[in-house]
């Protein structure tokens, strides 16, 4: 209870800060918090070594992430399920009647011969055949480790519990009873399958036990005690599968329907249908972009790019998006066609440019980028053609040309033209006029009226 | 009905719900408990993966290992635990080496640049005396023009990451990012002209 009180009060200066809307005063107690706080100083860690990165952002689709899976059952998608299960059993309960009016056996024997009735006819319905799946593994004693299947399925156990409510004993030794009447009448029919599911269920685990356990006895000692291990501590969910392949030499016509029981439970895990995306990542100029991250929109698949740009990403289910990230570099989304080949091409995030660097006549360098606040109407690397275009060099005789750095400092004003130009620097004051002119005649900017920032020329 | 049991769980304390999980099994239960350490759990991820899909996937994860680690084992406080749990599982998957060589040399560019995560650093609010102070305004006067504003506006104008974001009209990472190193390189101008106020930084 403690604890809980502690991160209460701790997560709302993280949340802060990662929202941004932390100030100093949040980030000193974050950080004298973290002091006395492993967690909270590795995550602030993590954070802080990827500044540039939405944080907010990621951690709400985490947390919706999460919600979706731990409430899956919910979504229409289970009820789906359950509905083509019972459309299944209603036909196996009709199998079973037409099977009891044609051999006329003692109902207690058929009951076990209903389950691999069950099984063989509701195998071509991967619905169903899955619905029975995961709800046949949560009734292990208990699931796996590190196990994606298993973890689903402790989901169904609640769903379970109240099934077995809804067929008590009594209503079990019904089913068969009034399936032998063969004359199935409407309205019991709905009751009768839904007996019937809880029957073949139950059955079906029994059956498929005995299966295992026949197998296995005839089998070494080892594959015994492997399964009893399993049974005990339920290890791996593929010593189950590995069963299922073994009873499928049998020839039971269980195994083929559980084995593909087991990959339908396997599909639905997936969410399969892989679709793979290949392609190259480059800036502007065709050179790759190393370590761009590409990432199917709306899921958590994604990767990055190698060191020739190159990524290949295997498609979420439900993925219709890809979105290329790379510090510097505006996203971009791409929804995807029919092409398996995705090429981009990153443009250049131009608010982080901004300093003209000039060199010779007309010839304009990249150099470092360093941040201003305001940015002129058409993007810096527009202003940049401007002043290569304009800029005189007012030592341009001289041989060889002397290189001067000016940086000017100046503030908007609400028509986006520059005022109070306030040049600095060690440079001639021809070379300051110059600077001033430039920025004078060039284009307008764009930003907060009031605004003051600084930009440097050099003139080589 | 589900609102109800939701709004129930969300009232409850860790432990309770510890125990409430270890007895039903829901995996809602669970998941409103996780859900309350996401950003915690995430900057542990990234601390190891140094990379946001890694994390991402490493998050959703450990969720998936707590479905059953949760239910078997006896946890006292959840949430040191989950520290625990969190900081193996990345040590668990790097150790697996799952990353390619491209990305490893990356991992490694990248530790090189994030020194300054390792300390706390707030100089402005360290130094006081009077020299200390004109050597910190001589290290604010030379850091780069963009992170001398932003370490500027956060320091000395108490404004939040997103003000200054929108002041400046920049990216709040490029803010965030721009503070972080301004900060950085505050200290190791501050440890060259021989100022060390304290030892936190």
């Amino acid at each position: 209870m403690e604890s809980e009180k502690r991160n209460k009060s701790l997560l709302t200066p993280l949340l802060r800060w990662l929202t941004g809307d932390a100030n100093r005063r949040d980030e000193q107690s974050l950080d004298a918090a973290a002091k006395s706080d492993p967690f909270l100083a590795d995550a602030l860690e993590g954070y802080r070594s990827l500044p540039e990165a939405d944080h907010a952002a990621d951690v709400t689709r985490l947390k919706a992430g999460l919600r979706k899976q731990t409430q899956r059952q919910q979504g229409a998608g289970f009820y789906l399920l359950r509905a083509a299960a019972a459309l299944a059993v209603v036909v196996v309960a009709w199998l079973v009647v037409q099977q009891f009016a044609t051999t006329g056996k003692s109902p207690v024997a058929d009951v076990a011969v209903a389950p691999n009735e069950a099984e063989t006819s509701a195998a071509p319905t991967t619905a169903a055949s899955a619905d029975s799946t995961t709800r046949d593994i949560a009734a292990e004693p208990s699931a796996p480790e590190q196990d994606e299947s298993s973890s689903y399925a402790f989901q169904d156990e609640p769903k379970l519990s109240r099934n077995e409510q809804a067929a008590p004993p009594a209503a079990r030794v019904e089913a068969p009873g009034s399936a032998s009447q063969a004359s199935p009448k409407p309205e019991q029919a709905t009751k009768v399958a839904d007996n019937a599911l809880a029957d073949a269920d139950d059955a079906l685990n029994q059956a498929k036990k005995e299966e295992i356990q026949r197998k296995l006895e005839a089998d070494e000692k080892v594959r015994l005690e492997a399964e009893v291990k399993a049974k005990q501590d339920a290890t791996t969910a593929k010593a189950n599968t590995e069963a299922a392949k073994k009873a499928k030499d049998t020839a039971v016509p269980a195994a083929p329907a559980k084995e593909e029981m087991a990959k339908a439970s396997k599909k639905q895990s997936n969410m399969a249908n892989p679709r793979q995306i290949t392609g190259q990542v480059t800036d502007g100029n065709g050179s790759p972009l190393i370590g761009a991250s590409v990432m199917a929109s709306g899921t958590n698949a994604g990767t990055v790019t190698n060191v020739d740009g190159t990524y290949s990403l295997t498609l979420p289910a439900g993925a219709t998006a890809l979105e290329f990230n790379f510090t510097g570099y505006n996203p971009l989304r791409v929804t995807l066609g029919a092409n398996n080949k995705v090429d981009v091409e990153l443009t250049e995030n131009e608010a982080s440019l901004s300093e003209v660097v000039v060199t010779g006549a007309g010839q304009v360098a990249d150099e470092q980028p360093a941040y201003e606040s305001l940015q002129p109407v058409g993007g810096f690397k527009q202003f940049k053609q401007y002043v290569a275009n304009n800029l005189h060099h007012p030592e341009a005789d001289k041989q060889p040309r002397p290189k001067q750095v000016v940086r000017v400092r100046f503030t908007l004003q609400a028509d986006g033209r520059l005022t109070d130009f306030n040049p600095k620097g060690d440079a001639p004051q021809a070379y300051k006029d110059e600077a001033i002119r430039l920025l004078r005649e060039g284009p307008r900017w764009e930003g907060t009226t009031g605004t003051t920032a600084s930009y440097r020329f050099v003139f080589e | 009905m589900l609102k109800f049991l939701r709004r129930n769980i969300a009232d409850k304390s860790d432990e309770e719900l510890v125990q409430l999980y270890q007895k039903g099994g829901d995996l809602e239960v669970l998941g409103t408990l996780y859900e309350r350490y996401v950003e915690l759990v995430y900057g542990v991820c990234l601390k190891f993966f140094k990379e946001k899909t890694k994390a991402e996937d490493a998050v959703m994860a450990i969720f998936e290992t707590l479905v059953e680690k949760v239910r078997t084992q006896e946890i006292r406080q959840f949430r040191p635990w989950l520290h625990v749990v969190a900081k193996n599982h990345c040590l668990m998957q790097l150790r697996k080496k799952n990353h390619t060589v491209s990305f490893d040399e990356m991992t490694l560019a990248t530790q090189a640049e994030v020194v300054h995560s390792a300390g706390v650093l707030h100089p402005v609010d360290v130094l006081e005396a009077e020299p200390q102070q004109t050597a910190l305004k001589n290290c604010i006067e030379k850091l780069p023009a963009q992170q001398r504003h932003c370490v500027e506006q956060f320091y000395y104008e108490d404004k939040s990451y997103k003000e200054i974001a929108d002041i400046t009209g920049d990216a709040l990472g490029l803010v965030r990012s721009n503070i972080q190193n301004g900060r950085r390189n505050l200290r190791i101008c501050l440890e060259k002209s021989g100022v060390r106020a304290s030892s936190d930084w």
